[in-house]
């Protein structure tokens, strides 16, 4: 052998040996592409599996939002109960849904809304619905001696029960309580062989949603009773309140009576004397009528100054002049007393609440002639006001009723005599008016207290304590305020705030 | 330490030596693997430095010096292995910040086990780069080769000096490299 020999010998045991070593590494590498692909496989099928797994947790997010939502909704008790089968049956995946609310052992719900389908979504199903009555254990009923079933019941569908031909596997349901003697019951039929534990894990919290949710709309149906009883008995205050101004007015009425009489009273007992003179004149009228008429019969004619002499014998042209005064006097006495008259009716008429726009003018000085009486000689009233005064918005018989309250009380504030001042003080958007005496006066106390029902500082009988609190009600419901200030030993000024455009 | 490392060394051995060496090194080094080398496979670090020891037994060289040479003939392999955007620099430094913010990041997704040094960046100039490399497996000497490796391929001399070496007692590994001219 020689040496090429031996190197040729040797270079192809090393490329032998080079070879042996591709080969396994080859195989080492496809080995390993294999494990990686294996590992691909895996990673694959771990993904599909958690983008299973997330989409089955979207669609149990989705539907117990959507449910959660349709609980805390305005939606009434009924359309939760609709909408809570339609959307768990969809969520289940239940070709039909049943939705019945009993009353004791009586069904209450429409035939209409009774059976839910996937396909058709709500509508009438008789065949479904005696299946559904055949298969939901409502013997339990009536429900005096039943508990709401604590959680959703599984039964199996047996082949000879099938209906349709279908081949229904499961009815799961449940019975919740709704309120005293109603309850619902709702089932979901499905054709799924294997139901889904997790899904029945969701629909328990469904279940626990809803439950809540059925409470909450029955405790809002009892606040919204509630509600309106306090609103009926809102209103019957209102009537209780109007009734009270009414009787109030009448009660100070019937205490300005005595001298409304005496006011009515003095005109009558002039007119009355006049009237007494009239007659008296009239008879000597006839006599002068019956003198004139024997001369005349005795000598055919009169001459002017027999005339002249009669007339003057009896006073003619005295009788004539006096009579004509008389008749004034007694139409003005005539006047007073209708006026009077006519201040007590609108005091008195039991008015509506509605505004209008009236001159406080003409409301003070009603109320001066109701209260006319009250004031005796020695108190002075002056009465600044006049009709060029802007009209303002209000009641006119509450706003009557409310000055002579004020009057009557400055009255009483004194007993000695004094004086009374109506003023107006006009601003850009007010018109105050003022009615102010100088009469005892009160303390702070008193002035605190002078509004609240009841109070009074009068004597027994002769002030009721409402008053003044109701002057304050009426004036605040028409948005006019009102102020006091008072000093005692000094007076008092009451000021009402009107406004005006 | 990846398979390709030991594939590319055998090819470099074989390129730089002749086939014969590589063969004798398998033989000699009774390794674990058998010598048996696949790109995508892993094997045991020591085998590396088993036959970088044998190299230098035979080549009557220091183990930095086969190191840096087999670094310097490396860069092309990777480079060519690299992510395009890698190809698009033109400078050593502008490259060597994008080993770790671009090559390193490709790698890592391909494979997330990878155990990849770290370029901890303590001072630069016009001229001058020096970082802090980082690895368990305290290859400064070969990542020395890939830079002029890496100067060569972009026609631009530097100098690599090891400021700070674990070889020598320090606590850490430090390159500079300088750009020349």
């Amino acid at each position: 052998m020689d040496k090429n020999q031996v190197t040729h010998v040797s270079d192809i045991e090393l490329l032998k040996r080079q070879i042996e070593r591709e080969k396994k590494a080859r195989q080492l590498a496809e080995q390993q592409l294999e494990a990686y692909s294996r590992e691909i496989y895996l990673a694959n099928e771990s993904l599909k599996e958690s983008l299973d797994h997330t989409k089955k947790k979207q669609a149990e997010i989705e539907y117990l939002t959507q449910a959660s939502y349709d609980f805390t909704s305005e939606l009434t008790l009924f359309d939760i109960l609709k909408s809570t089968v339609s959307l768990t049956g969809k969520y289940f995946k239940a070709e039909y849904g049943i939705k019945a609310i009993f009353n004791r052992d009586k069904l209450i719900s429409d035939a209409k809304t009774l059976i839910w389908s996937s396909v058709n979504d709500w509508g009438e199903n008789p065949e479904l619905q005696s299946f559904f009555f055949k298969n939901l254990p409502l013997s339990r009923l009536p429900s005096e001696q039943y508990y709401a079933a604590p959680h959703w019941f599984i039964t199996k569908i047996n082949e000879e029960e099938q209906v349709y031909g279908q081949n229904f596997q499961w009815l799961v349901y449940i019975n919740l309580e709704l309120e005293s003697n109603s309850s619902v019951w709702i089932g979901f039929l499905t054709k799924i062989e294997f139901l889904d534990e997790e899904a029945l894990h969701i629909l328990e919290v469904a279940k626990g949603h809803l439950l809540s949710g059925i409470r909450r709309r029955l405790s809002d149906e009892k606040i919204t009773l509630r509600n309106t009883q306090l609103q009926e008995t809102a209103a019957h205050l209102q009537e209780a309140r109007k009734q009270l101004i009414q009787s109030e007015k009448m009660a100070s009425l019937g205490q300005l009576a005595a001298g409304v009489a005496h006011e009515i009273n003095n005109p009558i007992g002039y007119i009355r004397s006049n009237l007494q003179t009239l007659d008296d004149y009239i008879k000597e009228f006839k006599i002068i009528f019956k003198l004139f008429e024997e001369k005349i019969n005795i000598k055919g004619s009169l001459s002017k100054q027999e005339f002249i002499d009669t007339a003057n014998k009896k006073d003619l042209n005295f009788l004539l002049a006096d009579a004509e005064l008389i008749l004034k006097s007694n139409q003005e006495g005539v006047e007073r007393v209708k006026e009077i008259v006519e201040g007590l009716k609108s005091f008195s008429h039991a008015s509506d609440d509605n505004l209008n726009k009236i001159s406080v003018f003409e409301c003070v000085d009603n109320a001066l002639r109701v209260v006319g009486n009250e004031f005796k000689y020695q108190h002075q009233v002056i009465n600044g006001l006049d009709t060029t005064l802007p009209s303002i918005l209000s009641n006119y018989g509450k706003l009557q009723q409310v000055f002579v309250n004020l009057l009557i009380n400055s009255a009483h504030a004194m007993p000695e005599g004094g004086t009374i001042r109506i003023y107006s003080e006009l601003h850009e958007k007010s018109l105050l008016i003022h009615v102010e005496d100088n009469g005892i006066g009160m303390d702070e106390k008193t002035r605190s207290q002078i509004f609240n029902p009841f109070f009074t500082t009068k004597s027994v009988g002769k002030g009721t304590g409402l008053g003044l609190s109701i002057s304050y009600a009426i004036l605040e419901k028409q948005k006019i305020s009102i102020e006091v200030k008072s000093k005692l030993g000094k007076g008092t000024c009451f000021t009402l705030r009107f406004p005006i455009d | 330490m990846k398979g390709i490392v030991f594939v590319k060394l055998g090819e470099f051995v074989e390129e730089t030596w002749g086939l014969t060496l590589w063969d004798e090194l398998l033989q000699e080094a009774n390794l674990g693997s058998g010598g048996i080398y696949t790109s995508v496979g892993l094997f045991d670090d020591q085998e590396f430095f088993s036959l970088i020891a044998l190299i230098v037994n035979k080549k009557a060289m220091t183990a930095e010096e086969v190191q840096k040479k087999f670094g310097k003939w490396m860069f092309k392999e990777l480079y060519a292995a690299a992510p395009p955007r890698a190809h698009d620099f033109v400078d050593v430094f502008e490259f060597l910040h994008g080993v770790q913010n671009i090559i390193h990041v490709e790698v890592k997704k391909l494979y997330p086990d990878v155990l990849l040094p770290e370029f901890d960046f303590l001072f630069e100039s016009e001229k001058i780069l020096r970082f802090h490399y980082k690895s368990p497996r305290k290859l400064c000497h070969f990542c020395e080769g890939l830079v002029y490796g890496l100067s060569e391929h972009v026609n631009q001399d530097v100098t690599v000096s090891h400021v700070e070496c674990e070889h020598h007692n320090d606590d850490r590994c430090v390159l500079e490299v300088t750009k020349v001219g």
